[in-house]
């Protein structure tokens, strides 16, 4: 896992449950006779998906192995799985329930949801007979204590099935990650690493969740995002490769917010807290305290914060290029703001990575929604993601988080400037092997020579 | 400490040319002096010397001597040598209030002095059983040995055995001090007639005068007698009659034999330069003895040499030492009250993450550590019936940070208040003056009008000792003086004395006091050169002794009728923000190192990067911006307007903490965004060295800066100035119902927050535990903007608006919260339980 901003939620996998036929619901069920039908609709699709993903937080490139899991969702071979799995990953190879092993490629991501569609790169003797696909069910009819199953391989304990119930369906766990557009099943079937992206599913042997996150030191809590969200991702995965939301900067508060014991008198609507600075909210004139009514002709009710994901979503939904009209209360009567989305769509959630292997030392693009705290300080450009501990970038001070401005007196905008400066410098055998770097260090300008002389890696090999 | 035993007061180094010929010892002599010559024939004499006189050039004076020749000069200088030198045996017994010498890291909490010193020697030679062991004359027939003052107080002593030529041991007490002449009076109990010198009359003093000198020392456990002529005489180049001026060079003085305690003794306490000599004339006739190793031969010189003014002249007996000490010190009972001064201590939550690392003066805070306490009790003597002179030094920083001031007599129970007046410009010493009449001054401050030389001073230090006053009292003697400061001659007192001792003469009346010496420049000087730094480090008394001075009060009698004018306007009591207010330039800046210098191809202005700070960032309307100062520009020393050395800006990472600098030692760098932002404050604190180098030369005061610019050295003139309130000067405001401590926007706060100038809000310092504030979620360094719907400007503006809403009868508050660029609405709740001691003090200062 390389989410660092989960301490204590973690991705895994579930494995998913069986099916009863329909006439057979209304008779008491034998719980084995369910949990084999259930399992036998589900298991052929299992597959255990083994990316080698490229990390780059440690100063280096380095490959490694991630296990998870992912459900075949059509025959053509389409599998769900979720994007933490795959995300930057190089390679994707997934076993199948006929244990054979085959190549994937990413058809899309979503960062925000978590959920990923991988392709299936079938060798032609599989393409001949369609793939067992399993169903999507209609999570919005699932209730607290509903068995369900998770299906997947928990440290890589290929095709495990855990049994548990429904703890809730309507979790939010947007304040401890990043999870702002969607809530989220929470079960007490055992949840692992490895578990990720792998189906969970009910007594029918539907998909009702995508397994995703565990909480660390906790027994019995486990998460998944529900089916009804997986399949409306998925799916503009699999038309545009990408979900595309629209930013507005406006920040949402619930009526009632119990997390920071602050209430609100109002009936309806949601509370805007706060409007960030250049965004399209601001231009239209939105300001922090305004209770927002109805996006467009819809109304919004924000009364608790299991309900801002689905206005976030309307939000997200806006067109980029008219103005959507939002009524807000600010003083009496309402009034009516035109809000204009273009021409920034809520760009990549993080930024591309680069290995300067020479200077020992990785870069990242600064993302606004994925690194907000150096963004405060740069909206735009690249910064120091891992420094390697004994080589040439940390000797010469640089440190994790520092944001590049010039490198040899060169502006740093993009990722691209990195690396054109990089391989310059490089190649460049006359000049000596030390570059000026001006950084941006929490705020405040610093110049850093990187001495670069030594190759430590052909040291190490030597 | 006045001393180290390692080191020692300054002394002029003593030139003791070893003579190639044998000059010692034509008799050797068994321990002590025993009879037997054994003449092995080498010259006693240089012949050059001797080749001067001839019957033509004998000295007018002494027409008709018969001349000598060497063998019988030699003999007869022997003789008498071997009968009149006997050796004093000093054993030593520990003072029973001291048992044990103080560690020196008790120093910093008690008071030490130079009676330490003698304290902790004589532990080294009770604790070794050994004796101090040196020569002595006899004087006169009854028994009177003439030593070398000793300096140790008499109670140390625990018995004294003289022993004679001839191998008699006699016991001796110490009866007198010498009053012009360096020596102590033994009074030796002996049964018979002593063989004194018949110390004949030496005549005036010419350029001519030939005199040898005889002295004893002990060399491999045996005592020898040696003579040499006395080095040349120094004359000033006038010509006319002056005082003339022998050294002891040519004898080589009565070296003490060398190191070991023995050796710190000597040079502890002059004793290495003070070698008892019989002086004898070209005839051979003993006309006097040198106490000091430099010998003023002159009538009206200081110091008596001449045997019989040594032998009958005046003395001052230890019984009359003693009721000079009663006297001094019921005196002082009265004159000299007891001064507690309690300062303000810094709360740790201000400190702790700015208090810069370095070695420089200006960073060092002399109550860094809570164990030093916030009171020091110090004594005062009256000058007035409302006004006493304590002779301390009080620096700055800690003058800022008196809080309040406590003064009484020995005997009376309570305290009045006092409140600081100031410190002198000239020397370390502040006056406090009291509301009601307190003390008696002493009725003849101003009548002493010389410190006589040679003579004894009686001296009095009153200290704070274990808890208590403790007054100790002693003599001291200038001997020499010395070009110092100004090229003005200071008396060199031996001991060396520390400062706040009193001078009294010996009838007791006030004569003066020991403070150590301010210099113009002195804090130039301390910025520039740590090392040098004497007054920055107020309690350490004479930490350079050379800068410890005597002064009367005749001296200071202007300073002290007409304090307003001799009073240094730096030194005075702050307010606890006036202490914290910098002076600014108005810039941040990163540090410069030798590679970077080398890239920029700035080497030589910055010397390598060892000096000089590159601006990276200047605050609109701050000098630095008047200026035309900007980004890259380097700043490189800065001097007060006046033609002083500049003060060079070097600066160490270490000094700057919160810089996020990396060094050795510093934390691992932040795992997570988040840590790095919450670890430390995302503004720099403006503590930096280069404020508080400027704060320490003061505002108001004209400096030139040099700078490089465009590659070119130029110099810029501005007067420093006050800058505006920063993070940490800042008014703040604690509401205790809510937990909550804020201190308002500052302008680097606003600028690392990107908050407009206009912007409304204060910042969160501090949250408490559990507090509404905390259950919130509300956390240090958020921005408060607004507290239902109203926008809030400063601390007490925020304070205001929680206590109107509660007296509207409202107990929960909404509150605008900012964090980076979010926006928050928070309820704060204040009717949660406060604990009893708190209430009623709901908006009260930190």
């Amino acid at each position: 896992m390389t989410r660092s901003r989960l301490p204590i939620l973690f991705a895994m996998g579930l494995l998913s449950a069986c099916v009863t036929p329909p006439n057979e619901r209304e008779a008491p069920l034998d719980i084995r006779t369910v949990i084999a039908r259930a399992k036998d609709r589900v298991y052929p699709c299992l597959v255990y998906v083994k990316p080698i993903r490229e990390e780059y937080s440690s100063g280096e490139k380095l490959k490694q192995e991630v296990a998870g899991s992912g459900v075949v969702i059509d025959p053509s071979g389409l599998v769900v799985t979720n994007d933490h799995v795959v995300e930057k990953a190089t390679r994707i190879e997934c076993v199948l329930f006929n244990e054979r092993q085959v190549s994937a490629r990413i058809r899309g991501e979503d960062p925000e949801t978590d959920l990923a569609l991988l392709q299936l790169e079938l060798p032609d003797d599989l393409k001949a007979t369609p793939l067992p696909a399993a169903a999507w069910g209609d999570s919005t009819r699932m209730r607290e204590g509903d068995f369900v199953m998770a299906l997947g391989s928990p440290f890589g304990f290929t095709r495990s099935i855990s049994l548990g119930i429904l703890s809730n369906t309507r979790r939010y766990i947007g304040f401890q990650t990043r999870y702002k557009y969607s809530l989220w099943f929470q079960t007490d079937a055992a949840i692992n690493p490895g578990n990720s992206g792998g189906p969970l599913v009910n007594t029918d042997g539907e998909i009702i969740g995508i397994n995703t996150l565990g909480t660390f030191l906790a027994e019995g809590i486990g998460f998944a995002i529900p089916a009804d969200t997986a399949r409306e991702i998925t799916e503009r995965l699999r038309r545009d490769g990408r979900v595309l939301r629209a930013w507005t900067g406006i920040e949402l508060q619930p009526l009632a917010d119990f997390e920071h014991n602050t209430f609100f008198e109002a009936e309806t609507g949601v509370k805007v807290a706060g409007v960030e600075t250049d965004s399209p909210a601001q231009a239209a004139g939105l300001q922090s305290g305004d209770l927002l009514l109805a996006v467009g002709e819809t109304p919004v009710h924000g009364r608790y914060v299991e309900d801002l994901p689905a206005i976030r979503r309307l939000l997200a939904a806006l067109p980029p290029d008219r103005p959507a009209s939002l009524r807000v209360r600010r003083g009496d009567p309402p009034q009516e703001f035109n809000l204009t989305v273009t021409p920034r769509l809520k760009g990549k959630l993080e930024g591309e990575d680069f290995d300067c292997a020479r200077w020992d030392m990785t870069v990242k693009e600064i993302s606004k929604f994925g690194n907000p705290y150096i963004a405060f300080y740069r909206p735009q450009g690249v910064f120091v993601q891992g420094v390697k501990y004994d080589g040439n970038a940390f000797e010469s001070g640089l440190m994790p988080f520092d944001i590049l401005l010039r490198i040899d007196g060169r502006p740093i905008e993009t990722l691209a400037d990195v690396k054109t400066v990089y391989r310059e410098l490089l190649t460049n055998a006359r000049r000596e092997k030390k570059a000026l770097v001006e950084i941006l260090r929490k705020g405040y300008r610093q110049f850093v020579v990187l001495d670069y002389t030594r190759d430590r890696k052909k040291e190490r090999e030597e | 400490m006045t001393h180290s035993p390692t080191g020692g007061a300054w002394r002029r180094p003593t030139r003791r040319p070893r003579w190639p010929l044998a000059l010692a010892l034509a008799a050797a002599l068994p321990t002590p002096l025993s009879g037997g010559e054994a003449d092995n024939g080498a010259p006693q004499r240089q012949p050059a010397a001797r080749a001067m006189k001839t019957a033509e050039e004998a000295p007018s004076g002494r027409a008709g001597a018969e001349a000598l020749d060497d063998a019988a000069f030699n003999a007869r200088i022997r003789a008498v040598a071997r009968d009149a030198f006997v050796t004093v045996h000093v054993t030593f017994r520990k003072d029973p209030a001291e048992l044990q010498p103080p560690a020196p890291y008790h120093a910093r909490y008690e008071d030490q002095g130079p009676e330490d010193l003698a304290r902790e020697i004589a532990h080294r030679f009770v604790d070794d059983c050994r004796t101090l062991d040196l020569p002595g004359l006899w004087i006169d027939a009854a028994g009177t040995v003439l030593v070398t003052d000793l300096g140790f107080p008499t109670k140390l002593i625990d018995r004294i055995e003289v022993r004679t030529g001839d191998g008699k041991t006699i016991a001796a007490e110490p009866h007198a001090v010498l009053r012009d002449a360096p020596g102590w009076r033994l009074a030796a109990r002996a049964t018979g007639p002593c063989p004194a010198p018949a110390f004949a009359d030496p005549g005036p003093v010419t350029p001519d005068m030939e005199l040898t000198a005889s002295w004893i020392e002990e060399i491999d456990g045996v005592w020898s007698i040696s003579f040499g002529p006395l080095g040349g005489a120094t004359l000033p180049l006038s010509g006319a009659p002056h005082p003339a001026w022998f050294r002891l060079g040519g004898g080589g003085g009565a070296p003490l034999p060398p190191p070991g305690p023995w050796g710190e003794v000597g040079n502890a306490t002059g004793l290495t330069d003070r070698p008892l000599h019989l002086l004898f004339d070209h005839n051979a006739v003993p006309v006097g003895v040198a106490l000091h190793e430099r010998l003023p031969l002159a009538p009206e010189a200081p110091a008596t040499w001449r045997g019989p003014a040594v032998q009958h002249g005046p003395a001052v007996t230890f019984e009359a030492l003693r009721t000079l000490e009663r006297k001094v010190i019921e005196a002082a009972d009265r004159q000299v009250a007891e001064v507690k001064l309690t300062f303000r201590m810094t709360a740790p939550e201000d400190d702790a993450d700015y208090r810069p690392r370095g070695s420089a003066p200006y960073l060092r805070d002399p109550f860094a550590s809570p164990e030093e306490g916030r009171e020091r009790t110090v004594y005062g003597l009256a000058v007035a019936p409302r006004r006493l002179l304590v002779p301390l030094g009080l620096n700055e920083s800690l003058a800022a940070r008196i809080e309040r001031i406590d003064v009484a007599l020995p005997g009376r129970e309570s305290f009045v208040p006092g409140r600081f007046l100031g410190a002198f410009k000239a020397f370390a010493g502040f006056l406090v003056e009291t509301d009601q009449d307190l003390a008696e001054p002493p009725p003849d401050l101003f009548a002493i009008e010389i410190l006589p030389r040679v003579r004894p001073i009686a001296t009095l230090r009153v200290v704070h000792k274990y808890g208590r006053r403790t007054s100790v009292f002693g003599y001291a003697r200038i001997l020499e003086r010395q070009r110092g400061y100004r090229n003005r001659l200071a008396d060199l007192p031996e001991p060396p004395l520390a400062p706040g001792t009193l001078l009294f003469d010996l009838d007791g009346r006030p004569a003066g006091f020991v403070a150590t010496l301010r210099r113009d420049d002195e804090k130039v000087r301390a910025l520039r050169d740590p090392d040098r730094g004497a007054y920055t480090a107020p309690w350490e008394s004479g930490l350079h002794a050379e800068d410890n001075r005597l002064f009367r009060f005749r001296d200071i009698r202007d300073a002290l009728e007409h304090p307003e004018t001799a009073f240094d306007p730096d030194i005075r009591v702050k307010t606890k923000f006036e202490e914290r207010r910098l002076v600014w330039l108005g810039i941040e800046y990163c540090l410069l190192n030798r590679e970077l210098t080398r890239h920029l191809g700035i080497e030589n202005p910055t010397k390598s990067g060892q000096i000089g700070v590159m601006i990276v960032d200047v605050y609109d309307g701050s000098p630095a911006s008047r200026l035309g100062l900007r980004d890259g520009d380097i700043l490189l020393a800065v001097r007060e307007a006046g033609g002083q050395e500049p003060v060079e800006l070097r600066f160490h990472e270490g000094d700057h903490a919160g810089f996020g600098m990396r060094y050795v030692g510093s934390a691992p760098p932040p795992e997570s965004e988040e840590e790095l932002w919450l670890a430390e404050p995302p503004w720099h604190s403006q503590r930096t060295p280069l404020n508080l180098l400027l704060t320490s030369i003061g505002k108001g005061k004209p400096v030139i800066l040099t700078c490089l610019v465009g590659g070119k050295v130029i110099e810029k003139e501005l007067v420093l100035e006050e800058g505006p309130p920063d993070y940490e000067s800042t008014d703040r405001k604690k509401h205790e119902p809510t937990g909550l401590t804020v201190r308002g926007l500052t302008y680097e706060v606003r600028k690392a927050l990107k908050l407009p100038p206009e912007a409304p809000g204060v910042v969160v310092s501090k949250v408490e535990e559990g507090s509404p504030a905390a259950v919130a979620k509300i956390h240090p360094y958020d921005v408060i903007q607004r507290v239902q719907g109203t926008a809030v400007d400063s601390p007490a503006g925020l304070v205001a608006a929680f206590e109107s809403a509660c007296a509207a009868g409202i107990n929960t508050v909404k509150v605008q919260t900012l964090r980076l660029d979010r926006t928050r609405f928070v309820d704060l709740r204040f009717d949660m339980e406060v604990p009893a001691e708190r209430i009623g003090k709901p908006g009260s200062e930190n």
